[in-house]
């Protein structure tokens, strides 16, 4: 036994140096020169039309989108909610498994946490994009102005304010806390003086002191603890800016769960996305691993159930309440003119996901990446069609209209997409992208506790050879 | 004013000359001066009509132009002081800035005055008001009378005098008309010709007398493409006499009219509004009846208020008519068989005119057959309605200078080359005339040929002067309203755009240079009245109106044979088709005036277009929609426009719109319909059958403000036995009126009086749009074009919605206006992060311009889609002509802003400030929104909701009171009554 | 627990003595050991946190979560209190809604109870660790730049009373380290 045991340490001591060298090595010596290049540069390119868009519509107005009377919201607020929900996943997937003590997650939570940092970032930037005066966005802050007019705290829009600024804030403390342990890492393990000095400052000096452990790990799970239910209570807010107005088909309870479900949904299938594309390109198999698509799988698979119900129970209130504008605004998503983005949602959100039944599909990369789009794409239509389908018509027939979203509405969403990849590039080039410290803690605490089913070692239970 | 003939220079040159002189003495300097050999160089300079050929014209014409130029170059270009204008209620000096100066005088519309009370402010303009003291308004206006101040700022507007196109100075057409006016004193007015649109004013009658005298075989013609000649001439046919037919609505219990839109857009249509709602409004309260009975082949703003609503052929009117009058037993030619429906719809009227005797008035329209009109009067006079509801008089429109001069016989002298010198005053043939009159070549015979008129349109690319002529609120004048009463107009504008007024352009015509237009004015007024003039001239214009100037009322003698009807005109196979002036643009002349050209189609809600109405039934058989582009072909000659499927519209019947179309270059009026004149004829100007229409394949992108029309089952519009309606409010009743604010959870906040609301009533809005334009002109509301309404963002504070009922092929048609409901639980409020819209403790919804940064949430969250927001910039770069018309009272919204109806909180304000500063609380009516104050029907009723007397609590506590979306519970302070339903005997569904 | 003073005033002056150890397990038991042997003021250093180990050492302190907590009452009450403040500093009739709407300001009071909770929280977490700290002794000791990769480290420092540099190297290897050395105290900054 104690043999054994020293055997075990022999090989996990080196897979200790093996991790930090596979995940730290990434930042300090690249390995996929050229295919960064070409995604950055397009993604550059995506940046600069991003800048060109809201140019001309700063200098314009929104009169160039294709917002009217009565749809006076457009993909804007899609969007934003869209984005928004996609965030989500990045805290829930590090926040709640860490409190579940689901030792997987540590391959994932690192840059499904920078993705939140950045899916929040351009979340938040749509509600001032779309704004009249974009230019006078910070009267939304309570700060005290000459005239002494405070915002007007039982508008959804003010709660938005609050929660997407906390949420970004939490965001990014959590994220970086969690990093820094790995910051230390690359700065002892950097040759060149300019990263030395570089993860070094990052590294706030950090030097593993147990003490220092001890605290850390009271702040991180703490904090942990609270980003859950915040996640919650920020997208059930987003869902109240359509729930608290009297528009049928937004006017109703099921809103604030349905968005949240609907977040994780969209969020996990965006992580799983990033996940296969990262693994692929830097050969991180044996620390993402198929085991931890499978689980991405599952995850994928129970929250789109939700989602689905969400959708059921819609219906059922709808027909349940009675309510005559309810109903045929209902009957609307089915039949009129955006009945395109209902059962759009309906294909893209359910049909592939059942796939996920079968562990084939689970665990094969490809088809969970094309699963996963789907739901992303989905989701983008559920967002239009609740926008949308909502405003187009609701009571007086004389003020119904339809809307047409214009090219610059577009332009500025494929812009969105290279805010959300530039910073998210740089980062996963220069910042350790995975949590090595917790992946070799997962490892060392799998040679001390012994699972009495499985009999595996610690490297094989978090890099999860079955 | 640089239209001075004299460079300044010269002026200068001839003063000097001048200097110290005056009296005899001047005139002597002037004898030298025209021998000066400097002064002859000038003048050749100058007037090279005059220095052409030995320089031997007569030494008075010499001094004329000489005289002129110096009145011109002593002129000056503006004034702050309305010189001679005496304002209605206070002293003209003192100007305060700020506060509002009204004077009254009117506006012209196909001859008739408008009478208004003008707003202005230090000077200009802003808003024109109804007289509340004329009979013929009482405070009301139409959208035309509200658009007009726009027409004066139009900056399209011609400014300069043209000659051969290029600007010329005014003593240039001095000395042409000067020394035409010699040639003409010596053949008798051999050759001259003057065209007029239809005028009454009194001082053009007097002028056009002197003219006629002086020159005997000069001919004075009047063309009028919307007039209604067609009643005249009636008259006529019943008793050899032209009389102007006055319908007296306020007394009609029972109307019945054939194909005639009493109720509809025109120069009589506040009138006529007026008296039907008065009439209305009586019945209301339960004294005698008000039905109306309409028989039509395309629907109109009276068919839409009628009781019962016939669909015929225009054919088939005739045989109706000639039906009705046998079943009252007068003589009428031989029966015509009638369908079913037509003979049960018959049956009804008669027996209803029949129990109304002198309480009822049956009308036809003035496009059809005077024959047919004809027997309609009689019909009239055997029931006993002539004297009460129908009266005649003396025409007021002024008649051409003898009955052949029509347009078709000028163009056929001038063909003929026997027109030497034509003068067009303030009328558009080139663009107007029938289209079987080649009026362009025409044209080329004639050798000297110039037009005065507001702008540089059609007619003047074609002649080789143009004069810019002032604008109605720029001039003095006079003409009569719809009863006939004369109105004296009086300048409103401090200063000018140039021009001068018919009247001068008239004396300049006869030779005489030096008037000026009050003076001719007056001219007419001081042989009227004599002494002593001043005081009866000042009261007049302080009162906006003259008592007692209508032409006497005639009583004529019936000869109870009449003409027999002419046949129905329309074969079955083809279709006939219908003219109609342009609801929003009129004849062509309102087609440079964005509020117009914006404003929605009472019936069809198209704006910046006109269409071709079909019939649902006809549409289903071409396989056309709205929108697809069709071509109309009748007589060989076609038009080519954007078909509209209208429901009501019979079958057979194709309906085509005057007025768009237009080639003169206005950057408003740009590319916007087609021209309907191109298929007018002169014969059958107003309908014409043997027409052929076919789709073209292409289509139209029409910028309608309203895409829905059904009312899907909603109860926006409410209807309501007359029974119920009339009486007084029940318990029941009382707890259905309080429906309007179900329980809330939210706390009840009291407001304590004043408290602001409104109530509209649904029964008596004809959806003429008046109060749509009013409320444009009093907020400053931009215009958008039509792509932007076609996107769904016009700016309208107001809207009239407009839906349907029933089948397509004979719907009930309902209006509803709607402002901003200031919801007393509004969820726009709610929605704002920034506190711009809040309630204030008067019950106002208001929204905080400055405050506002554009998220729009307000308006997501408003269940009437009342509010609008500033998708661009919409008012940065208005001409300045434009910023001088803005209300100095209400705020100019910027870019990404959201604004909405305020109740016209200015006005409030200004009222109470008035009633704070004399030590009183605001009365009762005091405060009038803007569109309560046009409103011709007073639909609208706006006042104190806190205190239970005033006139819209009354109104409120009607059992017909609703509110909008009850369901919602936002507690609206804006209420309906429900629209009463007339029982009608014998007819199902048609009722309301 | 307090480290002693980086800086001593001559170069000679020791900061500690460190032994590096292979197996969180080994660096465990020498922990242990040294307690036992009454040494009080050491550290651990570790790639990754150890369970337990900061319990050995003797760690206990709560400040952090109490600094979370005193966070979110802060937020709480912040939130709040500036929502009624803000409404009754300036009442404004909004869409007749109450001018307090406790269920309308509970969203943006949890939003701040959140925020500051986790601010303070983690603002504890640096100060009490006092960090950021970028210049330190240990950096300058041998492989230190293993503890964070795969080695484990135990330091007792010098201002332990019962610090006596050779002894306790003595005692130290006695734990079957891969090494054990002194540590000088920098010679100030840089």
């Amino acid at each position: 036994m104690a043999q054994d045991v020293s055997i075990r340490t022999a090989s996990s001591r080196s897979r200790y140096a093996e991790i930090t060298q596979e995940v730290v090595g990434i930042p300090l010596s690249y390995p996929r020169w050229r295919n960064w290049w070409i995604c950055f540069g397009i993604a550059l390119a995506l940046l600069l039309l991003f800048f060109v868009s809201a140019g001309v519509l700063f200098w314009n107005g929104v009169g160039v989108w294709g917002n009217n009377i009565p749809v006076n919201w457009g993909i804007a607020i899609s969007n934003y909610v869209w984005w928004l929900g996609i965030g989500h996943a990045g805290t829930l997937i590090s926040a709640m498994l860490l409190l579940l003590n689901q030792p997987w997650r540590n391959a994932l939570n690192r840059f499904a946490e920078a993705m939140t940092l950045f899916a929040v970032t351009c979340a938040g930037l749509y509600p001032i994009l779309h704004l009249g005066r974009p230019w006078r966005f910070y009267w939304m802050a309570p700060y005290p102005n000459t005239m002494n007019i405070w915002p007007q705290f039982r508008s959804p829009l003010t709660w938005d304010f609050f929660a997407v600024l906390t949420y970004l804030t939490v965001s990014i403390l959590f994220w970086y806390i969690g990093t820094v342990p790995d910051l230390a890492a690359s700065r002892d393990r950097a040759r060149a003086r300019f990263w030395q000095v570089f993860y070094g400052i990052l590294a706030l000096g950090w030097r593993g002191s147990a003490i220092h452990w001890a605290r850390w790990r009271q702040a991180y799970r703490l904090t942990a603890a609270i980003a859950v239910p915040l996640v919650v209570s920020v997208h059930s807010e987003i869902s109240l800016l359509f729930a608290a107005g009297p528009i049928p088909g937004w006017n109703s309870t099921v809103f604030p769960p349905y968005f949240v479900l609907g977040a994780a949904f969209s969020g996990f299938a965006v992580v799983s996305m990033i996940a296969i594309v990262l693994r692929r390109a830097f050969y991180l198999q044996n620390l993402v691993t198929t085991r931890h698509l499978d689980l991405l799988g599952k995850l994928l698979l129970a929250t789109g159930l939700m989602t689905a119900y969400g959708y059921i129970v819609e219906i059922y209130a709808a027909y349940y309440g009675g309510e005559r504008y309810e109903m045929e605004t209902l009957w609307d998503r089915f039949t009129g003119v955006y009945a395109f983005s209902y059962w759009g949602a309906i294909a893209c959100n359910f049909v592939p996901l059942q796939l996920l039944w079968l562990r084939g599909a689970r665990t094969s990369p490809f088809l969970l990446f094309v699963i996963s789009l789907a739901v992303a794409v989905g989701m983008w239509f559920e967002r239009y069609m609740l926008l949308v389908t909502g405003l187009y018509k609701d009571y007086l027939p004389s003020s119904w209209g339809l809307y047409d979203v214009s090219i610059w509405e577009w332009t500025l969403y494929a812009g969105m997409m290279g805010v959300f990849f530039v910073p998210f590039l740089l980062l996963i080039r220069f910042l350790p992208m995975i949590s090595a410290f917790e992946v070799k803690e997962t490892l060392y605490e799998g040679k001390v506790q012994h699972s009495p089913s499985v009999e595996r070692t610690g490297a094989e239970r978090i890099s999860g050879h079955a | 004013m640089r239209s001075s003939g004299l460079h300044t220079g010269d002026a200068d040159w001839i003063r000097r000359h001048l200097d110290g002189k005056s009296g005899h003495s001047f005139w002597r300097g002037l004898e030298e001066l025209s021998e000066a050999p400097e002064f002859k160089r000038l003048l050749a300079a100058e007037f090279p009509s005059l220095a052409q050929g030995p320089m031997d014209f007569a030494r008075r014409d010499v001094l004329k132009c000489l005289g002129a130029s110096l009145v011109l170059a002593g002129l000056t270009g503006c004034s702050e002081d309305l010189n001679y204008s005496v304002p209605y209620v206070e002293a003209p000096e003192n100007i305060i800035p700020g506060r509002p100066k009204y004077y009254a005088t009117a506006v012209l519309m196909g001859g008739y005055a408008q009478p208004i009370l003008g707003e202005t402010h230090v000077g200009r303009p802003t808003k024109l008001e109804g007289n509340p003291d004329h009979p013929a308004c009482l405070g009301a206006t139409d959208a035309f009378t509200q658009a007009a101040v726009l027409g004066l700022y139009d900056p399209d507007r011609s400014r300069s005098l043209r000659y051969m196109g290029r600007p010329a100075a005014w003593a240039e057409l001095d000395a042409m008309l000067v020394s035409q006016a010699a040639r003409l004193d010596a053949t008798a007015g051999q050759g001259f010709c003057l065209l007029t649109g239809a005028t009454s004013s009194p001082t053009m009658g007097r002028q056009l007398k002197a003219l006629t005298e002086r020159w005997p075989r000069a001919r004075w013609y009047i063309h009028e493409p919307a007039g209604e000649e067609g009643r005249f001439e009636a008259t006529r046919l019943a008793f050899g006499q032209r009389l102007e037919q006055r319908f007296h609505l306020d007394r009609a219990e029972v109307l019945v009219c054939f194909d005639d839109d009493v109720l509809g857009p025109g120069p009589k249509q506040t009138y006529h509004a007026r008296g039907w709602a008065t009439r209305r409004q009586a019945a209301q309260r339960g004294e005698g009846g008000c039905k109306i009975w309409v028989a039509e082949p395309t629907p109109s703003l009276t068919g839409v208020m009628a009781s019962w609503r016939a669909i015929v052929a225009p054919g088939r009117i005739s045989a109706l008519v000639a039906a009705l009058a046998s079943q009252l037993g007068v003589p009428s030619g031989p029966a015509h068989s009638l369908a079913e429906e037509e003979r049960r719809w018959i049956e009804g009227a008669a027996v209803a005119l029949e129990a109304h005797g002198g309480r009822g008035l049956v009308s036809v329209g003035h496009q059809h057959d005077p024959a047919v009109q004809a027997l309609g009067l009689l019909i009239n006079a055997k029931l006993g309605n002539v004297g009460a509801t129908l009266t005649f008089a003396e025409p007021s429109l002024l008649q051409a200078s003898d009955e052949g001069a029509t347009l078709p016989d000028l163009v056929r002298r001038m063909e003929a080359g026997e027109v030497s010198s034509l003068a067009v005053l303030d009328c558009n043939p080139a663009y107007t005339a029938p289209a079987d009159l080649d009026f362009a070549a025409a044209m080329e015979r004639v050798e000297t040929r110039f037009h005065a008129g507001l702008y540089f349109d059609e007619t003047a690319a074609l002649c080789q002067w143009h004069a810019p002529l002032k604008h109605d609120l720029e001039t003095w004048s006079d003409a009569r309203a719809a009863d006939g009463l004369a109105t004296i107009l009086q300048p409103l504008i401090g200063f000018s755009f140039g021009g001068r007024s018919q009247h001068v352009i008239l004396e300049n015509c006869l030779g005489d240079v030096f008037t000026e237009d009050r003076a001719v004015v007056a001219e007419t007024w001081r042989a009227i009245w004599g002494e002593p003039f001043e005081e009866r001239w000042h009261s007049a214009l302080v009162a906006g109106f003259i008592p007692g100037s209508a032409p006497p009322e005639v009583v004529p003698q019936f000869p109870l044979e009449s003409a027999p009807p002419v046949a129905s005109v329309s074969r079955a196979e083809e279709l006939t088709v219908v003219v109609r002036t342009d609801p929003t643009v009129w004849d062509g002349r309102f087609a440079n005036i964005a509020w117009l050209q914006e404003l929605p189609k009472p019936l069809t809600k198209v704006t910046w277009d006109n269409v071709i109405l079909v019939s649902p039934a006809l549409a289903e058989k071409l396989k056309i929609e709205t929108g697809s582009e069709v071509r109309l072909e009748a007589s060989g000659r076609s038009v080519t426009g954007p078909a509209w499927v209208m429901p009501g519209q019979e079958q057979r019947t194709v309906t085509v719109f005057l007025g768009y179309g237009r080639t003169m270059p206005g950057r408003v009026m740009e590319g916007t319909g087609y021209d309907a004149y191109r298929i007018r004829t002169s014969r059958e100007t107003w309908q014409f059958g043997g027409a052929r229409l076919a789709p073209t394949g292409k289509k139209w992108q029409l910028a309608s403000t309203q895409l829905h029309f059904a009312l899907e089952g909603r109860d926006m519009v409410r209807f309501m036995p007359s029974e119920e309606a009339s009486t007084k409010r029940s318990g029941a009743a009382q707890a259905k009126g309080k429906g309007a604010q179900r329980e809330t959870i939210y706390p009840v906040y009291d407001y304590e009086s004043p408290s602001w609301g409104m109530s509209i009533d649904t029964d008596l809005c004809i959806g003429c749009n008046a109060c749509v334009v009013a409320c444009v002109a009093e907020n400053n509301i931009p215009m958008v074009g039509k792509e932007q309404v076609a996107k769904g963002r016009e700016m309208f504070w107001l809207r009239v919605d407009r839906y349907y009922e029933g089948p397509p092929e004979d719907p009930r048609t309902v209006f509803q206006p709607v402002p901003c409901m200031h919801c007393e639980k509004a969820p726009c409020e709610m929605g704002c992060p920034v506190n711009a819209t809040t309630h204030s403790p008067d019950g106002l919804n208001q929204q905080v311009y400055n405050r506002c940064i554009g998220t729009r949430t307000c308006l997501s969250f408003c269940p009437y889609k009342v509010r609008r927001f500033n998708w661009f910039d919409l008012t940065g770069n208005d001409p300045p002509e434009i910023q001088a018309l803005r209300n100095p009272d209400v705020t100019v919204r910027a870019r990404g802003v959201m604004e909405k109806c305020t109740y016209c909180v200015q006005r409030i304000r200004s009222a109470e400030i008035q009633a704070k500063i004399e030590g009183r609380a605001v009365r009762d009516g005091e405060i009038q929104t803007a569109c309560q104050q046009a409103c011709p029907t007073s639909a609208i009723a706006f006042g104190d909701v806190a205190d239970s007397e005033t006139i819209v609590s009354r109104r409120k506590a009607s059992p017909r009171d609703y509110s909008l979306l009850e369901e919602v519970n936002t507690w609206p302070r804006t209420t309906y009554l429900a629209r009463i339903e007339d029982e009608t005997p014998g007819n199902g569904s048609k009722r309301g | 627990m307090r480290e002693p003073r980086a800086y001593g005033e001559t170069l000679q002056e020791l900061y500690g003595v460190m032994a590096e150890f292979k197996s969180p397990d080994a660096l465990k038991q020498a922990v242990h050991q040294a307690r036992m042997r009454g040494y009080r003021r050491l550290d651990a250093f570790t790639p990754f946190p150890v369970e337990g180990l900061a319990e050995e050492i003797g760690f206990s302190d709560w400040r952090v979560p109490l600094a979370t907590l005193a966070g979110g009452a802060f937020g709480t009450g912040l939130g709040y209190g500036m929502q009624v403040y803000t409404n009754l500093n300036y009442p404004l009739n909004v869409g007749g809604r109450p001018i307090v709407a406790l269920s309308a300001f509970m969203l943006i009071t949890f939003e701040l109870l959140v925020l500051f909770a986790v601010v303070f929280g983690i603002g504890a977490m640096l100060i009490l660790n006092r960090l950021p700290r970028l210049h330190h002794p240990l950096f300058g000791a041998d492989r230190f730049d293993t503890a964070s990769l795969d080695r484990f480290f135990l330091v007792i420092f010098s201002d332990d009373e019962k610090f006596d540099a050779r002894h306790i190297q003595n005692f130290l290897w006695s734990l079957g380290p891969e090494r054990v050395q002194t540590v000088p105290s920098a010679g100030g900054p840089g």
